[in-house]
């Protein structure tokens, strides 16, 4: 399995191109506290992505990879810093300005966030809600056009017979390549996807990365992705991000990155240890060390 | 689901260019189809059918500002006798629901499978709760006033009775889910039927037992305001002098009164009900300091200590081998069990006060028992055919009334429900203003408001429709508001906003069809209600079966009010059953 995640890493490295001068993604000092200050979410994240590239972000579950992520949206608003996407400060955003820059950006779930009582094709047309004015019930009340495209994108995805099944009816790996067309039909200039193949089996994980990341690299797109699977995240990544307790703790181009390196930011797996004392000095000496090879 | 993607366009690849992409045709988007259809269809058959024209609706916006006009202000001046009935509602409530509990339980005894004694007693005791449950409590105050007298005591049989189909029904419901282990752990030990029933199965229905019947003094508070009306005793029968006597401000006073009776005890028997039981949180975050949450906090403390202390007297019995001298082993009496018993004791002490407050002997009781034993006689056998064409006139009317209502009643309380439920609302004030509505009306039985529009806008089942549609926000709106604060929402409402949705594109592509399921069953609870509502409200004057009933006790026509009280039940009974089927089918 392994080495099929990593045949496909040559394509992912001649999609990106050269650096753009402006980053369609730029964080500052993202600082995000929960619970009046109690649990910090991040503490100081910054870095940018330039336009095409394909970032994967590691780290444990609770290292802030969603909170993160869901920034950059606009889901979340920060505690202090600053978040710009596609030109603008998402963090200032608001009504309509904040719906019309989403529009821009997609975001796929770990848990799909289909309406499961809906079809997979209504579930599609929805990602062009944001485009469309006023409020719409049912496949037929989106215009012809839209819901041939729809109809394209589902296909795209390889789900084009399952067009008029319920989304709850389908299995995990398809409600996920459901919820990847949705956000391909928003015609998305970034695509955030938080742990898309979490809730997925191993086999699955693989056929729905497979088209996330061909897709996207089709068409041209800058991808945000958080990933618990470092053999996956390592096959496809332009660059990696390591992330731990809110904390960058690894930022590096994917190729000559070692799977040993990568594992690293997960480091901490071993109970007993308080975590507070863990995160603080002995584990940050050995990932400068990762950074530096 | 396989028929899903048969038809052309779902294939594999692209359809044609120039084809439309339609969904197929699957029977679940067929029945919702039809159902839908059905109630566009059947709403504007009815609104003709009652007399609700636009026309006429139009003119009601006058008529009702005429007769707030003509009500502003209350007018208070007689509110000792106001009090004094109320208390009557009261104490009839108390005694009604006590009696209720009283008969119910020996019943429900009965009509579970797991304690029944045999075939003729579940049969039997299902009869009894069949019949009491679906025949409206109004019902059997006209009858027992015309049996016994104008009076409390004929209210408080018509409570009584009534409860018993519900209070009965649920408490079997509640013996039939006991676990079985305790039974027979109890029968292995040789246990007699009553040994087991008071060791093994009461422990275990007895809180559910408690919660159901405060709810029930609820519902009784709501059916009780108005069974004065027909001279059974307490408020309604204060209404029913003034509004003879056109005295509209006096008609608001009295409104108001039993708009605040019914909020208060609302509010009283949900603060007791969660003391007594600690009521689990719904899945909401809790205010920290309502007085109910204050309340389970200190209950689930108070339990926490009481078991601590239980633990630690058993380790000091058993670490010393023996008991303490003078060490009884009792339960101590900490603050949870001091609270129960003061209010299990104050539940006895109101309901003794209840009986004697209505000043009525057990002689009355048995007396009564006899007079309506009279009655009865007189009753049979029933008269179906006499007049016939009214009776099927009148029972056509109630259909209609039950299905407009519901009908409009549905489409006038999804916007309230969308905005009072917490997990849709857009902010806190849309939310507030919704849940304070819904609470408003709710505060008012659809007797009553049937009581004012039919004042407002004249006899006839026009005022019924126009009650129970208004009514329906309270009773539909909350209940769809409930389902949907219970729906999982937040994944699909993220999913939506991630695409650029605003609200209202987020609310009804993604939450509508989500609430689809919780609707269909709610509407059904609702027509089931209103049909049970529209088949009194000609007793009132608002139309329907109930007016022929109301005609046939003043003219002492026994054998055909009879005749009029089984068709209530069939038709009742009917449209639960047909319901509760098509609940099944639906859902």
């Amino acid at each position: 399995m392994t080495t099929e995640a990593l045949q496909p890493s040559p394509g992912s490295g001649t999609a990106s191109g050269g650096a753009d001068p402006a980053p369609v993604v730029r964080v500052r000092d993202l600082v995000r506290e929960f619970d009046d200050g109690r649990v910090k979410a991040l503490r100081g994240v910054t870095f940018d992505v330039p336009s095409g590239e394909l970032l994967v972000l590691i780290g444990l579950s609770g290292s802030g990879k969603s909170t993160l992520l869901r920034h950059i949206n606009g889901l979340v608003t920060p505690t202090s810093g600053e978040v710009e996407v596609l030109g603008q400060r998402v963090d200032q955003l608001k009504g309509g300005d904040l719906r019309a820059l989403r529009r821009r950006v997609g975001f796929i779930f770990q848990q799909f966030h289909l309406v499961g009582r809906a079809t997979a094709l209504e579930n599609v047309l929805t990602g062009a809600l944001g485009r469309l004015r006023g409020p719409r019930y049912g496949v037929l009340t989106y215009p012809n056009r839209m819901r041939r495209e729809a109809f394209e994108q589902l296909d795209r995805v390889g789900l084009a017979d399952q067009a008029f099944q319920r989304a709850d009816t389908l299995s995990g790996g398809q409600q996920q390549r459901v919820a990847i067309a949705r956000t391909l039909f928003q015609q998305p200039e970034v695509v955030l996807a938080d742990e898309p193949v979490a809730s997925l089996d191993p086999e699955s994980s693989h056929a729905v990365m497979e088209v996330l990341f061909s897709v996207c690299q089709e068409d041209g797109l800058t991808v945000l992705c958080s990933l618990h699977q470092v053999d996956l995240a390592l096959g496809w990544a332009d660059r990696m991000i390591g992330l731990r307790a809110g904390e960058i703790v690894l930022d590096q181009r994917a190729k000559g990155l070692s799977d040993a390196d990568a594992r690293n930011v997960y480091r901490r797996v071993d109970p007993g240890t308080a975590p507070a004392e863990d995160d603080a000095e002995p584990t940050h000496a050995p990932q400068t060390s990762a950074e530096a090879g | 689901m396989a028929t899903a993607t048969e038809p052309a366009g779902a294939g594999a690849g692209l359809p044609d260019p120039g084809d439309p992409i339609r969904p197929p045709w699957t029977r679940q988007r067929a029945q919702l189809w039809t159902l839908g259809l059905l109630l566009l269809v059947l709403i504007p058959i009815g609104m003709w059918q009652t007399g609700m024209s636009p026309a006429r609706l139009i003119q009601s916006v006058g008529d009702l500002a005429n007769l707030v006009e003509r009500m502003w202000p209350p007018r208070f001046d007689e509110w000792r006798r106001y009090v004094d009935e109320l208390l009557v509602t009261v104490w009839m409530v108390i005694a009604g629901t006590a009696l209720a509990i009283v008969f119910s339980v020996p019943l429900a005894v009965l009509a579970a499978r797991n304690t029944t004694t045999g075939r003729i007693g579940y049969a039997v005791s299902r009869g009894i709760i069949v019949f009491t449950r679906s025949v409206p409590a109004i019902v059997f105050a006209l009858v027992f006033v015309r049996a016994i007298g104008i009076g409390p005591v004929a209210g408080v049989l018509a409570i009584g009775i009534n409860s018993i189909g519900m209070v009965g029904k649920f408490y079997s419901d509640a013996i039939e889910e006991v676990d079985p282990g305790p039974v027979e752990a109890m029968k292995a030990t040789g246990a007699g039927r009553l040994q087991v029933l008071v060791s093994a199965v009461l422990p275990q229905v007895l809180s559910g037992w408690i919660a159901l019947g405060l709810y029930r003094v609820d519902i009784n508070v709501r059916s009780a305001v108005i069974l004065g009306y027909v001279g059974a005793g307490g408020i309604g029968l204060e209404l029913q002098r003034v509004q003879g006597q056109l005295a509209y401000s006096r008609v608001f006073a009295i409104v108001a009164i039993i708009f605040v009776l019914i909020v208060l005890v609302e509010q009283i028997s949900n603060v007791v009900r969660r003391a007594l039981l600690g009521a689990e949180d719904q899945g909401r975050k809790a205010n920290p300091y309502r007085l109910t949450n204050r309340i389970r906090r200190q209950s689930e403390e108070d339990r926490a200590a009481a078991e601590a202390t239980r633990q630690e007297r058993y380790r000091r019995a058993t670490a010393a081998g023996q008991l303490e001298r003078g060490d009884t082993l009792r339960e101590p009496w900490g603050a949870l069990r001091l609270r129960k018993w003061i209010f299990a004791g104050a539940g006895i002490v109101l309901t003794i006060i209840s009986f004697g407050a209505l000043d009525i002997s057990l002689r009355r009781y048995l007396d009564s028992v006899g007079d309506v034993g009279a009655l009865l006689a007189l009753m049979v056998p029933p008269d179906f055919t006499t007049n016939i064409a009214r009776t099927v006139t009148e029972l056509s009317e109630t259909f209609w009334i039950a299905i407009t209502a519901t009908g409009l009643g549905i489409l006038l309380s999804i916007p309230f429900a969308l905005l009072g439920a917490r997990n849709v609302a857009p902010n806190r004030w849309a939310y507030r203003f919704s849940r304070f509505s819904m609470l408003a009306v709710r505060g008012i039985p659809e007797l009553i408001l049937a009581v004012l529009f039919v004042v407002a806008v004249g006899l006839g089942p026009f005022a019924g429709v126009l009650a129970l549609t208004i009514g329906a926000i309270g009773l539909t709106g909350k209940l769809m508001a409930d389902a949907l604060e219970s729906l999982p929402l937040s994944k699909v409402q993220e999913g939506l906003t991630s695409t650029g949705a605003s609200w209202l594109q987020r609310t009804l592509t993604g939450v509508l069809p989500q609430a689809v399921p919780s609707m269909v069953g709610v509407g059904l609870y609702t027509f089931d209600v209103y049909i049970r509502a529209a088949t009194i409200l000609g007793i009132v004057g608002a139309g329907g079966i109930g007016n022929l009933l109301d005609s046939t006790i003043g003219q002492r026509q026994f054998d055909r009010m009879a005749g009029v009280i089984i068709l209530i039940f069939v038709i009742v009974y009917g449209v639960e059953r047909f319901s509760g089927w098509l609940r099944q089918k639906l859902i």
